[in-house]
């Protein structure tokens, strides 16, 4: 019995032993050492004399002496950042970090190189094998595709990158619109002082809202001049509005065939807080005598004939005709609701076409007073259907409203009791219906469970 | 309601009163070697109805005024014991005491079910599209179908009639074990315990169980109690090539002890650092402990507790072109860190297990069986996150060969070429690019370890009658409830090197990128809650009743069950895609389910060999939590068309038995009606009429989906000689969808869902496993204590997953609402047609010799060669959700190698598994 209870004995620590020694390794694990030591390499060429390697068409082979396979190794400062995904599978490099005299784009296959290649880090970069070329007039390095130049493959483009330990400030250089055609600027980071998104472009996004296609954006100084800034649609700004003020704007000068263009890296290289150039901050334009009424009855003086000039759905209630409340004490349209009216976004009147509009349009002009707790938005046809929008926002004095990507109501309006004038830029919108008798031209919308009290006079469009 | 309660005491006083005339056959079962009680013992008188279980101390009582007198022959069985049949003398109207029993461990039984348990415990917790498995549920199974299916045919992910795993009850001390989730059982929540776990009863499809009303594959309920254990302990220790590489275990039982106390207790433990997969570690402890008092005769009150913390290394799907360049055991998920594997998708389970059982023997007629159970804790399933940073998937199809290959300016023979070194020298993780990028990066985490997570409370609480109340009649009826509290989060666990994380979604702008507006931009770090957070409430109550008549050549049954069960869902993030109030925060709108259900059955005793039975059954049963919220991480919003589910079943057998043959054969159908399903993933091919971008991540919602499973299966045993066992198996199933379901989808990225009316799914077969499965083996068991037995197993009929969206109106639609110029009708069914798996054969080889040290040791070994000729087969697969429509999927299948082919998981190679125990 006693050799028994030894088995027992013996198997128990047999097992207790089988335990122990059967360790999996748990999931915490360290941070490794990462490298942080400047590489060991001999820079012996640089951006200048790639680009000066290039004869124009075909790309050319980066190489020492015809077939030699010499290392080459180039060194630069990085000014994109692809973080924002506005700039995508390209590196932007230049030869220092202030009063560069070359860029160039690395075009890769590599994405999200902010990482580990930021704005003003410094690289090595090895170039000999590769090809130098302009895609649409831009300096670049990658491979070669055809007649093209075409983009490093990303474990290629790993191994011939090398990251220094210096991290520096790039101090973009400050140059106007008239300059942007300096080659020697090109995949440079530079800068623009008192420039502003052009009126036409208020109330717009950086990008393309319904798509991911990248758009063109002007900017313009104060001069007059203007060049392109090009935002991708896959940006993650692409929904933010353009500021509206005056400013300086920070960006990589870059080109596509005869036009420069310009590219931020995100919104931050866009500082526009300033007033506005050519706003003369005095009394808006008043409509010249070329400007007649958008459609029938917009003085609201016939009423009849306003609501005979309406689309099937008519007008809402709670807008009437109001006598002797217009501008000069002539008729207008009164809109008055409290929070329990309507629980909809509602169209007060959607108004036809009526024969003699101008084939040539620049604004539609109108007067309002009053007050109330939601803004107004306006719908301006076009003859396909489709129509443009206006968003009144805040408001309180004289103000021209450009259109918008959809109908918003928020704001409030309160005039002081002052009539005020509201301009809708038609400059650069195609298509309004100033030709189809019968068909809609313009709508008015309030938004829903609001107060108003408004007074509207005088449509006229010129 | 008290007439009810008045008419059922009324039965049960005249059951009692019955007593005093009955004969009675009374008798004691011991252990041959030990001399220790036996419990749980089936005892029956041949050719009758009457029969008897033993109890803790290894007693037996028949009762019955219609016990046939004279010369009868009593059958006992018990799993691991020697079935015995000894005649015996009964006198009519008096107390007929037996001398007491012997019966002997049937040690190649034993052994085997040891080999078996092992065998198939792996691969029931498996990742996503294996994790249905119903192996599991067929391990007490003494049927020669069944058994096969569950040891042979297990790791080919066959199931049994097409049945899920959700199909099937798994109870333990009479609780249902299956989760409210995904009405699954969770198997790991009692791996490692099966010395504690060979006392289980189960029953085959619909037929009546006294435990529970029972599903489509059948109920297991498995019974943990102290005094049920027989007296002793088992120290053993496995070896494999499986999931895990080592185990051992240390169990032992009190037995019934003279104060009326009995214990039990286990300790166990599994491991690998890499099991058959690469980089799979494994790592599960297992404690159990039991007590049990007997208070009196009448009452015992035991309590349970089992806690077998587990983590596992999850295996990927991959491609074949990926299984080309790496071979069948390629992982993806994991990396070298510090010279270890480490593997990025782990599956974590701790959920402690406790309850408490009283049995009470209201009369020796009936008993009454009251159960608590409690159990918490949590799952945790680990991925990496990446944001504005590389996907780190090592198999990402832009890392592989076909993708230059398939490059729109024509094959980049330069870049595949770079792919293909690359993927066929590393092809894993590359953790310290993780690390790098985030370090030199220096602002919050690009990279980053997170865990989807749930912790549960789970309340359950049952009673179950069992009455005798004639001799001919028993009546079993239950209650049960169950309350769950889930709470569902993602939770960070390692910023890989990051300075915090920054809680948005990179994938969408503005409000819309925020995870909970609530608290917005928020800057976490590790073991902070982030992405989505959300409660699951859930509440059943069901009831069953169910008769069972036996007469002497007819046994019927019949069972009714009504249940109510109620989800809700309560937002704790306010979702910036979903900001209205009670949209993501908040709670949802609240699901209530009505079930009810009734079955019956019979079987008709020709006579001592043959006999037939019959089931048939119509019940209906609640979505699960799982299917009834559209997108739960996200928002409230529930499954249009969402409701209870609907299964009819037929089946009948043809029994043949005798000393020499046993035979089963059975035919079989079930329909099972509006089932919803919901998948998620990235679609590229999305046709909504005014929307430019065909890409979105999706939740996929399908719902009134129909199945149909119709088959038959056989099952013959013959033993040829004392000695030498033959035995075949076939299973002839056809699983297939019996309708075209409704299909829509939802995403973040568009506002309202989009219909695309019906998947045209309609005779496309239900993936799992090979519809076809047969087995010719032989098993020899030497009387020296030693066996081995060898199985060829042929499969046929496996199916791929299909993609129902690429089955609607999206396939051909563009986005302008038109068919696509180029749709060529022909080509689209080509495209369309469902791939069917390779036939395969697989041959398992088994064998084990014990040793009787002296009265009370023994010392065993087991060992077990799977797919011994190292068959290479795939077990499963599904088609990508990325090429949703003729045109994505025509361009990637005219490819050489597709980029988006179908991904697959194989099954093991040739395997092994041995097991050496001492048993005392």
């Amino acid at each position: 019995m006693r050799k028994f209870q030894n088995i027992k004995i013996l198997s128990f620590l047999f097992l207790i032993g089988l335990i122990a020694t059967s360790c999996v390794h748990d999931d915490d694990y360290s941070v490794p050492d990462i490298n942080m030591e400047e590489p060991n390499v001999t820079v012996n060429t640089d951006i200048a004399t790639v680009k000066g390697m290039y004869r124009g068409f075909e790309p050319v082979r980066i190489e020492s002496g015809d077939g030699s396979n010499r290392e080459m190794y180039l060194e630069g400062y990085v000014i994109s950042d692809d973080e924002s995904g506005n700039i995508f599978k390209q590196l932007f490099i230049q030869n220092a970090p202030e009063n560069p005299s070359a860029g160039v784009v690395i075009s890769t296959q590599a994405t999200d190189m902010y990482t580990k290649y930021g704005p003003g880090q410094k690289i090595y970069f090895r170039v000999d094998g590769l090809y130098i070329g302009e895609y649409a007039g831009l300096p670049t390095i990658g491979i070669r595709q055809g007649t093209d130049v075409g983009r490093i493959e990303i474990d290629d483009f790993e191994s011939r990158i090398l990251r220094s330990t210096t991290k520096t400030e790039i101090v973009p250089t400050t140059i106007t619109l008239g300059s942007v055609n300096d080659e020697s600027k090109l995949a440079t980071l530079v800068k623009f002082e008192g420039v502003q998104f052009p009126d036409n472009l208020l109330g717009q996004y950086y990008g393309n809202l319904d798509n991911t296609f990248s758009v063109n954006r002007k900017i313009e100084d104060c001069d007059g001049r203007s060049v392109i800034l090009r935002n991708s649609g896959y940006a993650d700004f692409k929904n933010y509005p353009l500021p509206t003020g005056n400013g300086s704007l920070t960006a990589i000068l870059s080109v596509f065939g005869n036009d420069a263009q310009l590219m931020i890296r995100d919104p931050r290289d866009v500082q526009m807080n300033e007033p506005r150039c050519g706003d003369d901050g005095g009394d808006p334009e008043p409509p010249s005598t070329d400007a007649t009424l958008v459609f029938a009855g917009a003085d609201f003086e016939d009423w009849n004939a306003f609501i005979g000039g309406l689309n099937q759905f008519g007008i809402k209630s709670y807008a009437t005709q109001s006598l002797g409340t217009g501008v000069d004490n002539t008729a207008s349209l009164n809109i008055a609701t409290t929070p329990t009216t309507t629980d909809g976004n509602d169209y007060v009147f959607t108004a036809n076409a009526i024969a003699g509009l101008p084939n040539q349009y620049s604004k539609i002009t109108f007067y309002m007073k009053g007050s109330s707790s939601k803004s107004v938005s306006l719908n301006v046809y076009k003859t396909d259907g489709e129509y443009y929008k206006f968003n009144l926002g805040d408001l309180s004095s004289s103000a021209t409203i450009v259109s918008a990507e959809n109908n918003q109501y928020n704001g409030t309006i309160n005039t002081g009791g002052n009539w005020v004038q509201v301009t809708l830029d038609l400059g650069g919108l195609p298509g309004v219906n100033v030709t189809a008798v019968g068909q809609n031209i313009f709508a008015l919308k309030i938004g829903k469970n609001a107060d108003y009290d408004l007074h509207f006079d005088n449509f006229t469009i010129e | 309601m008290n007439k009810i309660i008045l008419s059922i005491c009324t039965v049960l006083l005249l059951s009692f009163s019955a007593i005093a005339q009955s004969t009675v056959v009374k008798g004691k079962v011991l252990d041959t070697y030990s001399n220790e009680p036996i419990p749980d013992v089936e005892v029956d008188i041949q050719g009758s109805n009457f029969h008897a279980q033993t109890d803790a101390e290894g007693t037996f009582e028949i009762f019955g005024d219609a016990i046939p007198e004279g010369e009868q022959t009593l059958i006992l069985v018990k799993a691991g014991y020697v079935t015995l049949r000894i005649p015996v003398m009964i006198a009519s109207n008096q107390t007929n005491q037996l001398v007491d029993i012997l019966m002997a461990v049937d040690l190649a039984e034993a052994e085997a079910q040891i080999g078996i348990i092992s065998l198939s415990e792996e691969q029931l917790d498996e990742d996503e599209g294996t994790a249905s498995n119903v192996s599991g549920l067929l391990q007490a199974s003494r049927d020669v179908f069944l058994s096969a299916a569950s040891f042979d045919f297990s790791s080919t992910f066959f199931r049994p009639r097409g049945y899920d795993s959700e199909s099937g009850k798994v109870l333990i001390n009479g609780l249902e074990m299956n989760k409210l989730y995904d009405g699954r059982p969770q198997w790991s929540n009692w791996g490692g315990l099966n010395d504690v776990q060979r006392n289980q009863l189960f029953t085959m499809g619909m037929s009546a169980s006294e435990y529970t009303f029972g599903d489509l594959a059948g109920s297991t309920n498995i019974i943990m109690r102290a005094s049920q254990y027989r007296k002793g302990g088992r120290i053993s220790y496995a070896s494999g090539n499986r999931s895990y590489r080592g185990r051992v275990m240390g169990s032992y039982n009190s037995g019934l002890l003279a104060n009326g106390w009995a214990y039990s207790v286990l300790l166990a433990r599994r491991y690998a650092n890499e099991g058959y997969n690469e980089g799979t570690l494994y790592d599960a402890n297992s404690f159990f402990a039991s007590v049990e008092k007997k208070i009196n005769d009448n009452h015992s009150l035991n309590f349970t507790a089992f806690y077998t913390p587990n983590r596992r290394g999850k295996s990927s799907a991959n491609t074949q072109e990926v299984y080309d360049l790496k071979g069948s055991k390629y992982n993806s998920y994991w990396g070298y860190q510090e010279g270890e594997m480490r593997n990025s998708r782990i599956k974590e389970v701790e959920e402690p297990v406790f309850m408490l059982n009283h049995y009470w023997t209201i009369s020796p007629r009936t008993e009454l069986n009251t159960n608590v159970g409690y159990q918490i804790g949590h799952t945790g399933n680990t991925r990496l996150g990446y944001d504005n940073a590389p996907n780190p998937d090592p198999a990402y199809y832009q890392n592989l060969p076909s993708f230059f290959l398939a490059n729109s300016d024509g094959p980049n023979y330069e870049g595949a070429y770079r792919a293909y070194e690359k993927f066929i020298n590393d092809g894993q993780i590359d953790w310290y690019n993780l690390y790098e990028t985030n370090i030199l990066y220096g602002g919050t985490s690009r990279y980053y370890l997170y865990e989807d997570r749930n912790d549960d409370k789970q309340l359950s609480a049952n009673t179950i009658l069992n009455s005798q109340l004639t001799d001919n009649i028993q009546l079993t009826a239950a209650v049960n409830y169950r309350n769950l509290n889930s709470h569902n989060y993602a939770k960070m666990l390692d910023l890989l090197g990051g300075n915090g994380y920054l809680d948005v979604d990179t994938f969408n702008q503005g409000d819309e990128s925020q995870s909970d507006l609530n608290n917005p931009n928020k800057v976490i770090g590790k073991g902070d809650a982030f992405k989505y957070s959300y409660e699951m409430n859930a509440s059943q109550v069901d009831a069953f009743a169910q008769g069972q008549f036996s007469y002497s050549t007819v046994d019927f049954y019949v069972a009714g069950k009504y249940g109510q069960t109620s989800y809700q869902r309560n937002g704790l993030y306010r979702n910036g895609s979903y900001p209205d109030e009670n949209d993501s925060f908040g709670k949802s709108e609240k699901l209530n389910f009505s079930t009810y259900g009734a079955k019956g059955g019979f079987t008709y005793k020709i006579n001592g060999k043959n006999a037939i039975t019959a089931n048939g059954s119509y019940f209906t049963t609640p979505p699960t939590m799982r299917n009834s919220f559209s997108n739960s991480r996200q928002n409230n919003r529930t499954v249009i068309g969402l409701t209870e589910e609907t299964n009819v079943n037929v089946d009948a057998s043809y029994i043949y038995r005798t000393p020499f043959i046993k035979a089963r054969l059975t035919g079989y159908y079930s329909l099972l009606q509006d089932g919803s399903e919901i998948s998620f993933f990235y679609a590229d091919g999305i046709s909504i009429q005014g929307r430019t971008a065909t890409t979105a991540f999706i939740q996929e919602v399908l719902t009134d989906i129909d199945k149909r499973n119709v088959g038959m299966e056989l099952g013959i045993e013959a033993q040829v000689t004392p000695t030498i066992k033959l035995k075949g198996a076939a299973a002839y199933g056809q699983s297939t969808y019996a309708n075209n379901p409704e299909l829509y989808i939802t995403s973040d990225d568009f506002v309202d869902p989009q219909f695309f009316g019906k998947s045209f799914l309609k005779d496309y077969h239900v993936a799992g496993g090979p519809e076809q499965a047969y087995q010719l083996g032989f098993e020899y068991r030497d009387p020296a204590f030693w066996w081995f037995g060898v199985t060829a197993n042929y499969f046929s009929h496996g199916y791929i997953n299909i993609s129902p969206l690429a089955r609607t109106k999206n396939f051909y639609t563009d986005t302008d609402g038109m068919p696509f110029a180029d749709y060529d009708a022909e080509k689209a069914r080509q495209l369309l047609k469902q791939e069917r798996f390779d036939d395969y054969m697989l041959v398992n080889v088994v064998g084990g010799k014990s040793w009787r040290l002296n009265r009370q040791y023994f010392l065993g070994f087991f060992a077990s060669i799977n797919n011994a000729f190292d068959k290479q087969f795939k077990t499963g697969g599904f088609e990508q959700g990325r090429n949703a429509n003729y045109k994505t999927l025509s361009k990637d299948t005219a490819n050489d190698t597709r980029v988006f082919g179908p991904k697959y998981w194989y099954g093991y190679g040739a395997n092994y598994y041995i097991n050496v125990y001492l048993r005392f």
